[in-house]
C-alpha cells in the first residue's frame, strides 16, 4: 500500500535524523571543554585525599588512598593512577582512566561503540563518583514526564477543538472576539508565567495546596492534583494556537458547497461541525500538533524544576550541570525518538483524515 | 453542543457576516490604537535598554544595607548590630558579632547612617513606594532599575540575537533554495536535524557547555533561532526562483549574486521579517526558561528570567515580586506578537508559510 | 434503473410535514413564491438578489429557471427552500410550501423539511461532496437520521439509492469516497443524496454546468427520470435555455433578480416577448461547441443589482430601448395565452416595438437559434424566426468561462 511505503520513506528520512542528531550531540558533548574522568575522580578525591604535606603540584602516588576506577560498563579496574596536587587537594590523573572508558579513542569509534550498545538498549553507566547504569535512572524519570506531556496534549485539544468549532460557527460574533481576544493573550503569555499567575491566584491567594510529584500508585486524585497546574499551564498557550487554527480552516470549510449540502439534507448544526466540517477542518492543527512536541518537551523541562518533578527534564538538565554524557546522550536519542514518533505518527493520522492522501 | 440555531440568529454557515464592512472599519481604527501602543511599548523597551546606564536609577546589583543586615539576622539569629558588625568584617563569625554587639561595639559610622536599623528600614520584597516604584526584590534591590536594565539583555537575546540567526539563516535557504542540488541537500539535512531537536533543550545543553554568560546565551538563541528561518527562506527562495522576473534577469546574464540579493532576498525579505517579530517574541521567552534552569545571565546582572527565577522562590510570601518582571515580559512578548500579526496582515504573508 | 427507492415505502416514523404535526393544506400547490424578495445589506447598501418573484410549481412538473449568471437563479433557489441564513439577509414575501409558509418557520421546524420534503442539487459535484466521508455514509446519514433506520437497513436503502441512480457496481462505489470517481458520477451520487429520504419537491441548481458536455445529457434524463418516477415537482435552474427546452413544463426567464418572462416551455420559445429571452435563445450552444459556451454572450453586463436601473432593468442592454423603458419599470403582464406574462414595453412581435424603432442597425446576420443536430435540446416547436435583428447579441465561439458559475 502506497500510504506503508510513505510511513517507511519517513520512518527511515527520521531514522537518520536521529543517528545525525545522537552523533551530533556526541560530537558536541565530546569536543567541549571539561574532562568527564575529573568529575568521576575530583569528587571523590576532594572528599578523600587532603594533599597534606605535599606541595602543590607536585606528582605524587595516592597509593592506598586512591579510590577504585569502575569502569563504566561495571567491571572494577584497577586504581593503578598517579595523583597531582591541585589547590590543597589530591587529584588523580585521569589518563588511564581515560583510557580505559575509551575516551582516548577517535570520537567516530567511540560513537560506533555506544550505537552499537544502544541499539540493545545499553545507554551505559553514568560518570559519576558512583556510576549507575543510565537506562533505570530513565525509565524511572519517565513515567512523570511522559505523564506530564500527555496531560496536557489532551488537555489542549479538549479545549482548543469545541471553542474552535465555536468560534468559527460564531464567527466574528461576540462569543468568537472574546475567544479570538483570549487566544491571542494565552499564545503570548509564557507557561511559565502562567504557572506562576496559576500559583498565585489558586496557592498563594485561594490557599489550594501544591504539593510535590507523586505517582499513580500513591492514588491517582492526588498524582492529578500534583500536575493540574504545570498540565494547565503547559496546555493554554498550545490551546490557543490549535483553537486559532482550527477556527480558520473551519471557517474556510463552513463555506464549501458540502456543508450546505449537508444543511440542505436537514442534519442538525452541531451534527453538521462535527461530523461533516470537523474533520476537513484539521489538518493544519494536526500538523502543528505533530511539530508541538519538541516545544512541549522544553516546556517539560521548565516545568519539572518549577514544580519539583523528578522527570526526564531534571535529568538532562541535571547531567548537563555534571557532565554526564552517557545519560545525555541516552536522553536525546530518546527526544529524538519521540520526534520521530510523533512524526510518523502525524503522517499516518493524515492519511486516516483524508482519503485522498490515502489514495494519492 | 446545543442547537445554537434560532431564527432570529444569524447563520454564519450561509454567508457574510452582518455589516462585514462597516464593522472591519471599525476595527481598524480600534486595532490602529493597540497597535501604537504596542509599538510604544517596544519603544519603551528599547529606550530603556539603551539609555539606562546614563538614567537615573538605583543600583541595580548592590543589594540594599538594610536587607543583607535582616538576611543575616534571620540567617543566624543575632541582633541588627551583631549583622552588622558582621558583614562589615568587624567579626569573624555571627557568635563573636553577637558577643561584641553584647559587649556595645558599634558598627562604622557609614553602614549605621545606611541603615541606622535593619528590622526598621529593611526593605526586602517591599510593595512599591514613591522611592520604589515597582518595589523591591529580595535583596532589596530596586525593581524598577533592575526591569530597565533587565530591557538589555531581553533586546540583545531577542532583537540582536535572533537577528543574528535571522541573518545566518536567511543566507543559508537563500543559498539552499536557489543553487538546489547537492548543496541543498546537505544544507537542509542539517536544517532539519536541527529542527528535529527541541530548541530549549539544544539552547540549555550550548549554555551548560559553554558556561553561563550573557554572550553564550545570545550564542545559544542564535544558533537555535537559525534553522527555522534557513527553511522559510529556502521554501520562499523556491517559489520566487521559478518566478518570470527571476528567469528574466537570468536570461540577461544576471550573476547568481545579484539574482539572489536583487531579486529574490526582496521577496523572501517579507515572510522573514514576519517571522523574526514572532521569534524574537520566542527567544524573550527562551530566557525565562533558560533563567529557570539557572543558565541565564549571571547574578547580579538583571534579567527578566532571572529575575522572575527570584521572584519564584519567594511566591508564597511576596507574590508581588515575581508578578513585576513576568508581567513585563508577558507585555513585551504580546507587543511583539501583536506587532507580528498586524504586519503578516498588513503584507498579507501566510501564516502557514511560517 | 427502474427501481423506484424504496424509503418512502419502508419509512415508519414519521417526517417531513407529518413530523411537525402539520396536514397539506388541500388545493395548495406543492411550493408556492408569492412577491419573493431576497436582499443582502452589504457595506455598500442593499443588493437586491431576488425582488419580487412569484412561481407557483406542482407534483410532477419541472420549472425551468434560466437567467444569466448573477441574476439571482441560486439566491432564488436556497431562500425558496430558506437555506440563507447570513447574518446580512432580508427576506420578504411568502414560500408556501403545501400551503405551509417556510419564512415564518423556525429554523430548526423548516430543517425536518430539508431531505424528507424538499431536497437540493448543487451545481458542482466536485465540492458538494465532502470529500473525507465516504458515499455511502454520505447516504446513510440523512436516512438514518430522518427516517431513523438502522445502519444494515440504511445501507440497503443507499445500495438500492446508488443503483437508481445508474451507479455501476454500487456495493464496491458505496465504501468509496467522492474523489474516487468521475463527476458524472458524483453528480449521480449527489442526486442519490438529495432523493434518499424521498422528497416530494427537488431543486437543481445548475446540474449540469460543472459537468462534461458528455454527460449533461445523461443526468438531466436521470433527473426527469426520477421526477416521472417518484412524482416529485423539480426546480430546474439553468443559465442555458437549451437545458430547459426539452424538459421544463413552464419556464421562468429570470433577469437582475426579476422575473421577466414565464410561460409554459412551448410557448416561450414559439412565441417570444421579452427582448431578453429574444437574446438568450440565441444563444443556446450547439453542441458542437466548446462545453461551457455561457450565456453572457449578450453584450454589456447585467446591471448592478444594488442600484438596477430605475426603469426595465434590461434597458441598459436592450436594443428596443426607449426613454419610456429608461424611466417607468414595466410590470409583468399576461400576454394573451393563459399561464404567459412578461415585463416589457415593447414586447417582440408586437406593432408598438417595432414602429417606434429605427431601422435596426446589423452587425452580423443572427445565427440559426436553434441547435442543429442536438434533438435532445431541440425546442418544441422551434423559435420562429424573428421579425427583428438583434444588433447587440453576438455570438462568441470562445466565450470565456465565468468565474462565478
Ligand atoms: N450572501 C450574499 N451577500 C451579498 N450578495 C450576494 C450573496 N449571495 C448572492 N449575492 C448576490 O446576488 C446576486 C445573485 O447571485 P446568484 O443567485 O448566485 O446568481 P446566479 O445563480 O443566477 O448566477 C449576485 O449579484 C450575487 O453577488
Ligand atoms: S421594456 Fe424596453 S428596455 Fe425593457 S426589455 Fe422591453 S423594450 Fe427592452
Ligand atoms: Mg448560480
Amino acid at each position: 500500500m502506497r500510504v506503508a511505503r510513505k510511513v517507511l520513506l519517513s520512518l527511515l528520512r527520521l531514522a537518520g535524523a536521529v543517528v545525525a542528531v545522537s552523533f551530533l550531540t556526541f560530537l558536541l558533548a565530546h569536543k567541549i571543554p571539561g574532562d568527564p574522568t575529573a568529575i568521576i575522580l575530583q569528587d571523590k578525591v576532594n572528599t578523600m585525599v587532603p594533599c597534606g604535606s605535599v606541595l602543590l603540584g607536585e606528582t605524587v602516588d595516592c597509593g592506598a588512598l586512591a579510590p577504585k576506577v569502575v569502569h563504566p560498563r561495571g567491571t572494577e579496574a584497577p586504581g593503578a593512577v598517579t595523583s597531582v596536587c591541585h589547590a590543597d587537594r589530591c587529584v588523580i590523573a585521569s589518563d588511564a582512566l581515560r583510557h580505559q572508558m575509551g575516551l582516548d579513542q577517535p570520537v567516530l569509534t567511540q560513537y560506533v561503540h555506544w550505537a552499537g550498545k544502544a541499539i540493545h538498549g545499553d545507554f551505559g553507566t553514568t560518570y559519576d563518583t558512583q556510576p549507575q547504569p543510565v537506562w533505570p535512572q530513565i525509565a524511572q524519570a519517565l513515567p512523570p514526564t511522559l505523564e506530564l506531556m500527555i496531560i496536557a496534549m489532551v488537555l489542549s485539544l479538549i479545549i482548543s477543538i469545541p471553542l474552535g468549532i465555536y468560534a468559527a460557527y460564531r464567527e466574528h460574533r461576540l462569543g468568537d472576539r472574546i475567544l479570538t481576544t483570549a487566544s491571542f493573550l494565552f499564545v503570548a503569555l509564557p507557561n511559565f508565567v502562567l504557572a506562576i499567575f496559576l500559583i498565585i491566584i489558586f496557592v498563594t491567594w485561594m490557599g489550594a495546596v501544591q504539593s510535590v510529584y507523586v505517582p499513580w500508585s500513591n492514588g491517582v486524585g492526588k498524582n492529578l492534583s500534583t500536575l493540574a497546574i504545570p498540565a494547565v499551564a503547559l496546555s493554554l498557550g498550545m490551546a490557543s494556537v490549535y483553537q486559532r487554527l482550527l477556527r480558520t480552516d473551519m471557517i474556510a470549510t463552513l463555506q464549501e458547497d458540502f456543508i450546505l449540502m449537508a444543511r440542505a439534507k436537514g442534519l442538525p448544526t452541531w451534527r453538521i461541525l462535527t461530523r461533516h466540517a470537523l474533520r476537513p477542518s484539521s489538518f493544519s492543527l494536526l500538523t502543528v500538533f505533530g511539530i508541538n512536541v519538541g516545544t512541549l518537551i522544553g516546556g517539560t523541562v521548565i516545568m519539572e524544576v518549577m514544580f519539583s518533578i523528578s522527570g526526564i527534564g531534571k535529568l538532562i538538565t541535571k547531567s548537563i550541570y555534571v557532565r554526564n554524557y552517557p545519560t545525555i546522550q541516552a536522553i536525546v536519542v530518546l527526544i529524538a525518538a519521540v520526534y520521530v514518533a510523533a512524526n510518523v505518527l502525524t503522517d499516518i493520522f493524515y492519511s486516516v483524515l483524508d482519503p485522498r492522501i490515502r489514495h494519492a | 453542543m446545543p442547537e445554537i440555531s434560532a431564527q432570529t440568529e444569524p447563520d454564519p454557515i450561509a454567508t457574510d457576516s452582518p455589516d462585514a464592512d462597516t464593522e472591519t472599519v471599525a476595527k481598524r481604527k480600534r486595532m490602529g490604537v493597540t497597535f501604537w501602543i504596542a509599538i510604544g511599548w517596544v519603544a519603551l523597551v528599547v529606550f530603556g535598554a539603551i539609555f539606562q546606564p546614563i538614567l537615573p536609577l538605583q543600583s541595580t546589583t548592590k543589594p540594599d544595607p538594610c536587607s543583607t543586615y535582616a538576611a543575616t539576622m534571620a540567617n543566624y539569629g543575632i541582633s541588627g548590630t551583631a549583622a552588622q558588625l558582621y558583614n562589615n568584617s568587624q567579626a569573624d563569625s555571627p557568635r563573636q558579632a553577637q558577643q561584641m554587639a553584647d559587649a556595645g561595639t558599634k558598627p562604622p559610622a557609614d553602614s549605621i547612617s545606611a541603615c541606622p536599623n535593619p528590622t526598621l528600614n529593611s526593605k526586602t520584597n517591599a510593595f512599591p513606594s514613591a522611592q520604589h516604584w515597582l518595589g523591591t526584590d529580595s535583596a532589596g534591590r530596586d525593581t524598577f532599575a533592575r526591569i530597565v536594565a533587565g530591557a538589555k539583555v531581553a533586546l540583545l537575546v531577542g532583537l540582536v540575537a535572533v537577528g543574528v540567526g535571522m541573518i545566518l539563516g536567511t543566507l543559508i535557504g537563500l543559498i539552499a533554495g536557489y543553487f538546489r542540488g547537492a548543496v541543498e541537500g546537505i544544507m537542509m539535512t542539517f536544517v532539519d536535524v536541527a529542527l528535529a531537536f527541541p530548541a530549549l533543550i539544544l539552547a540549555i545543553a550550548i549554555v551548560a557547555f559553554r558556561g553561563q554568560s550573557l554572550f553564550n546565551v545570545c550564542l545559544a538563541i542564535a544558533i537555535v533561532a537559525t534553522p527555522g528561518f534557513a527553511r522559510l527562506s529556502r521554501s520562499s527562495t523556491l517559489t520566487f526562483s521559478e518566478r518570470e522576473f527571476v528567469m528574466a534577469a537570468r536570461v540577461m546574464g544576471a550573476s547568481h549574486r545579484r539574482i539572489i540579493f536583487r531579486e529574490i532576498l526582496p521577496n523572501v525579505a517579507l515572510p522573514v521579517v514576519a517571522f523574526y517579530l514572532l521569534a524574537v517574541a520566542i527567544a524573550i521567552v527562551a530566557e525565562g526558561g533558560l533563567a529557570f534552569l539557572g543558565l541565564s545571565v549571571p547574578p547580579p546582572t538583571p534579567s527578566w528570567g532571572t529575575m522572575i527565577q527570584d521572584g519564584y522562590n519567594v511566591i508564597n510570601d511576596s507574590p508581588f515580586v515575581v508578578m513585576v518582571p513576568s508581567m513585563v515580559m508577558f507585555v513585551t512578548v504580546l507587543a511583539f506578537n501583536y506587532i507580528g500579526d498586524r504586519f503578516r496582515e498588513r503584507f498579507d504573508v501566510k501564516e502557514a508559510a511560517l | 434503473m427502474n427501481q423506484p427507492s424504496p424509503t418512502l415505502q419502508t419509512s415508519t416514523s414519521k417526517t417531513g410535514l407529518a413530523a411537525l404535526g402539520l396536514q397539506p393544506v388541500p388545493g395548495a400547490p406543492l411550493l408556492e413564491l408569492d412577491d419573493l424578495r431576497t436582499y443582502f445589506e452589504i457595506g455598500a447598501g442593499t443588493v437586491h438578489a431576488v425582488d419580487g418573484v412569484s412561481l407557483k410549481v406542482d407534483r410532477a412538473m419541472t420549472l425551468g429557471v434560466v437567467g444569466e449568471s448573477g441574476s439571482g437563479k441560486t439566491v432564488l433557489s436556497r431562500s425558496a427552500m430558506g437555506l440563507l441564513r447570513s447574518g446580512n439577509l432580508r427576506q420578504s414575501g411568502q414560500v408556501r410550501y403545501q400551503g405551509h409558509d417556510l419564512i415564518a418557520m423556525a429554523d430548526k421546524t423548516r430543517r425536518r423539511l430539508w431531505g424528507t420534503e424538499m431536497a437540493m442539487v448543487f451545481q458542482d459535484p466536485m465540492t458538494s461532496l465532502n470529500p473525507v466521508m465516504k458515499i455511502g455514509r454520505q447516504i446513510t446519514e440523512s436516512l438514518r437520521y430522518h427516517l431513523g433506520m438502522s445502519k444494515s437497513e440504511a445501507r440497503e436503502a443507499a445500495l438500492v439509492g446508488l443503483k437508481s441512480v445508474g451507479i455501476p457496481a454500487p456495493e464496491q462505489r458505496i465504501d468509496e469516497y467522492p474523489h474516487q470517481l468521475s463527476g458524472g458520477m458524483r453528480q449521480r451520487v449527489t442526486i442519490a443524496v438529495a432523493l434518499a429520504c424521498g422528497p416530494k419537491l427537488l431543486f437543481a441548481d445548475e446540474p449540469t454546468t460543472a459537468l462534461d458536455v458528455t454527460v449533461q445529457a445523461q443526468i438531466l434524463d436521470l433527473l426527469d427520470h426520477q421526477r416521472r418516477e417518484r412524482n416529485m415537482g423539480m426546480i430546474l435552474v439553468t443559465h442555458d435555455l437549451g437545458v430547459v427546452a426539452g424538459r421544463a413544463d413552464v419556464v421562468a426567464v429570470m433577469y437582475a433578480g426579476q422575473v421577466v418572462e414565464i410561460a409554459p416551455t412551448a410557448e416561450l420559445f414559439g412565441n417570444v416577448r421579452m427582448p431578453y429571452t429574444e437574446a438568450l435563445l440565441r444563444a443556446i450552444p450547439k453542441l458542437d461547441e466548446a462545453s461551457h459556451t455561457k450565456l453572457n454572450v449578450i453584450s454589456g453586463r447585467p446591471p448592478d443589482l444594488i442600484k438596477p436601473p430605475k426603469g426595465c432593468r434590461f434597458a441598459p442592454r436592450c436594443p428596443y430601448a426607449q426613454s419610456k423603458c429608461r424611466n417607468e419599470p414595466p410590470p409583468l403582464v399576461e400576454s394573451s395565452t393563459p399561464g404567459h406574462a412578461y415585463r416589457c414595453w415593447f414586447p417582440v412581435g408586437s406593432d408598438q416595438g417595432s414602429t417606434q424603432l429605427p431601422a435596426p442597425v446589423v452587425r452580423e446576420p443572427a445565427p440559426d437559434p436553434a441547435p442543429d443536430g442536438a434533438p435532445k435540446i431541440q425546442p418544441t416547436p422551434p423559435p420562429k424566426a424573428p421579425e427583428r435583428r438583434i444588433t447587440a447579441v453576438e455570438r462568441s465561439e470562445n466565450a470565456p468561462e465565468n468565474p462565478n458559475e
